[in-house]
């Protein structure tokens, strides 16, 4: 996608980015469902791990693989799932994200238990899920680079395509891909290969089956853009950081107050293990969401790690939203968080930018993209 | 200012029944006196909270009940707010005055709400209120007629109805017919057994007249159980800090409730509507997922429109029971009203999600 040029593409793209997360969120969610919920599937399992840190099992590599969720289903089967938003069309790019999930691609250790044991199965599949938009063309350009020899897997590599259709995520195996599951050592109830392959049939969860998992977890593995984590700590934690006099005068006088919380990163990251969150590499999350805040105007550095958060409610700031009995239907948008935090990020952005290109200017020097600064290079859905 | 009215002798005796009755004798005798009562929900000891105001309190503990003076308007030429405090149920208790101006009545709950933000008062539903009167016609042999009514329709832009004279019943189906919720009920008995009262869906009541005892078993315990069953409900959704549980309660409508786009845009607008509360929507088409805080005290919650018929809210950490009773009690004034209930547990079929 191209770097927004102007004041509400910056917005539009700040809220891709937190519905894009939101879906992933979605997305995991469904399998979390049909693997912990769903008879006899959940009693046929080790475990379902939502948030996985595997560790290579027969080599000295330290870093833990982060897949969107993997499932111990037996001693000797495993699967390892990965949420994609789409594949990039220029044919070296294509290959490069190809290539990224070859680091499932080895013996890894599941965990088998919520105490934290862990398993190395004798094999797992590769699970790549993808939106339909796109899904028959990139099968088709990866089976062509799989049989070309430009790319090799040892294990297989199962292309799912979802779709949103009728009240329902819609998962299915994408037509005309080679591999098929390697399951055929676990009960027949949870082998992919019968459900998805053999009987051609489709896993169908709606969005009131996987409610209370999305409520519990508010995340998935993937490390989430700025704007949702800021919407996350707007929204949740940072009431919890006033002291006693602060909330008092919110309850009893004006909500709209600034009330300024004095907050570390640290004590951040300690308030919502409250939640618990320990999954995550929340340091580096907190620490972008407040830099973040600084740039839309939110916040302060203080020196020494410290920020000072202007916390207030937003919401009441930009006016009494319309509603669809008064005619305004088409122009409604509800006065929340994610719209209003992107509203200023983006003024702060552009602020910014401004104060860049004049000194640019006077120096001969190039612009600063308008996103620089708000989005992570990496993309949210496909690490 | 009004004065309060003085008992003739005995005012607050030893026990809160025997007070009532004594008051209702006072009503008898002068038709402006009515009883005024409020119900709410205090987790802790109300006696305990109100002794810790910072305005001056005087609380004397009778043999089952508490009575509370203070003085309003200044220290000087201030009328007496006298009051008795009863525990009315679970974490419930019920606040009643001998009064003949609507200012006492407010003076009241404005000191009650003070006990805020662990405090809420005890909501009821159009249809709450409609079943205390249908077991009371039950239980007392009579008949239900309301003198007046006021009903408000759901939406921001929404009218007010005035009935007047009509039988109870009727007045809640048209209510129910036109989309709109009944605030409050001035209403009398007729049959074996005479009574005037009023309940407000605040969980407010008034004895003005008749059997007072009848009024004790067949308005005010309802509204205190109505909501205290409502209240266990909302107690026992809190998400405990280090848990990975939620705990959810659906409001459901008994009939269509989202069908388009147009509904879920007109829940979202009535959840923006929530005073002193901030949301945002994750999630606005096709479902609805909202993530709204309640800055009155922190409380924050998840809440789903994924099926036709109902909502569902998630409370997350920190989320107290008295603010997801006053988020229901929002939705039920501005969105539509409707049943709370614990979400069953269920263990789906690979039949289900396999097709």
């Amino acid at each position: 996608m191209a770097e927004p040029q102007n004041f509400s593409e910056c917005v539009d793209k700040l809220l891709d980015d937190f519905k894009l997360y939101d879906k992933t969120v979605d997305l995991v969610s469904c399998w979390e469902f049909f693997y912990t919920k769903v008879a006899p599937v959940r009693d046929r399992i080790l475990h379902f791990d939502r948030f996985p840190r595997l560790v290579p099992a027969q080599e000295n590599e330290r870093d833990r693989k982060t897949p969107d969720f993997a499932v111990l289903v037996s001693d000797s089967y495993g699967l390892v799932g990965d949420v994609k938003s789409g594949f990039p069309l220029e044919e070296a790019a294509f290959l490069r994200h190809l290539e990224r999930l070859k680091k499932y691609d080895r013996s890894l250790s599941f965990k088998r238990n919520e105490k934290g044991e862990t398993t190395s199965p004798t094999t797992h599949d590769i699970l790549l899920i993808i939106p339909i938009r796109d899904s028959q063309e990139i099968v088709l350009r990866i089976e062509s680079l799989l049989s070309n020899g430009m790319v090799t897997f040892e294990r297989k590599l199962i292309v799912l395509e979802w779709v949103y259709d009728s009240d329902e995520y819609i998962f299915r195996r994408v037509a005309g891909q080679i591999a098929d599951f390697n399951d055929s050592s676990v009960p027949e109830e949870v082998r992919l290969s019968k459900h998805f392959t053999s009987r051609g049939r489709s896993l169908k969860i709606s969005p009131d089956d996987i409610k209370l998992i999305k409520a519990k977890w508010q995340f998935c593995n993937d490390e989430p853009k700025p704007i949702y984590t800021i919407v996350f700590l707007w929204t949740k934690i940072f009431y919890h950081l006033l002291d006693e006099r602060q909330r008092e005068v919110w309850r009893r006088k004006n909500p709209q107050k600034e009330l300024p919380i004095d907050v570390t990163v640290g004590r951040l990251v300690e308030e919502i293990s409250r939640y618990p969150m320990e999954w995550g590499h929340w340091t580096d999350w907190v620490t972008k969401a407040l830099n973040t805040l600084v740039i839309a105007g939110l916040a302060r550095e203080i020196g020494d790690g410290r920020y000072v958060v202007d916390y207030r409610n937003l919401t009441k700031e930009v006016g009494e939203p319309g509603h669809p009995a008064a005619g305004s239907r088409s122009a409604y948008h509800p006065a929340e968080y994610a719209r209003i935090l992107a509203t200023y990020i983006c003024r702060g952005l552009h602020d910014k930018k401004r104060k860049t290109e004049a000194q640019d200017e006077l120096q001969g020097q190039g612009k600063l993209p308008f996103l620089e600064q708000a989005s992570p290079p990496n993309n949210a859905t496909d690490e | 200012m009004p004065k309060q009215l003085q008992l003739a002798g005995g005012e607050f005796v030893g026990r809160w029944r025997d007070t009532l009755a004594l008051c209702a004798g006072v009503c008898a005798r002068n038709k402006r006196a009515k009883i005024f009562f409020a119900t709410f929900f205090s987790e802790k000891a109300a006696p305990t909270l109100l002794a810790g105001l910072s305005r001056a309190i005087n609380l004397t503990t009778k043999t089952d009940y508490w009575l509370a003076s203070s003085v309003r308007g200044g220290e000087k030429g201030g009328a007496k707010l006298r009051f008795g405090l009863f525990q009315s149920g679970h974490d419930a208790w019920t606040a009643f005055t001998l009064t003949k101006t609507v200012a006492n009545e407010d003076a009241l709950l404005r000191l009650l709400r003070l006990l805020s933000p662990n405090f809420s008062e005890a909501y009821l539903t159009s249809s709450d209120i409609r079943s205390i009167f249908e077991a009371l016609e039950e239980r007392a042999g009579v008949k239900v007629s309301v003198n007046k009514a006021v009903a408000y329709s759901h939406r921001r832009e929404g009218q007010i109805s005035f009935f007047k004279n009509e039988a109870y019943h009727t007045v809640f189906n048209k209510a129910e017919n036109e989309g709109k919720f009944v605030d409050k009920v001035d209403f009398s008995l007729t049959g074996p057994h005479f009574l005037h009262g009023f309940v407000a869906r605040n969980g407010g009541a008034k004895f003005m007249a008749g059997d007072i005892e009848l009024f004790q078993d067949s308005i005010l315990s309802p509204i205190a159980q109505i909501s205290s069953n409502k209240h266990g409900v909302f107690r026992a959704s809190s998400r405990q800090p280090g848990s990975t549980e939620v705990s959810a309660i659906d409001i459901q409508f008994g009939e269509t409730a989202f069908q388009g786009r147009e509904d879920d845009l007109a829940f979202i607008s009535s959840l923006d509507r929530m005073a002193r509360s901030g949301i945002a929507v994750l999630h606005e088409n096709p479902y609805v997922h909202v993530s709204l805080i309640d800055f009155f005290d922190g409380s924050a919650f998840d809440i789903f429109a994924t099926s036709r018929k109902a909502v569902t809210i998630v409370p997350q950490v920190g989320a107290s029971p008295f603010s997801l009773n006053r988020l229901c009690n929002h939705i039920f004034e501005n969105f539509r009203e409707g049943m709370i209930a614990k979400p069953e547990e269920k263990v789906w079929t690979l039949e289900e999600v396999l097709a």
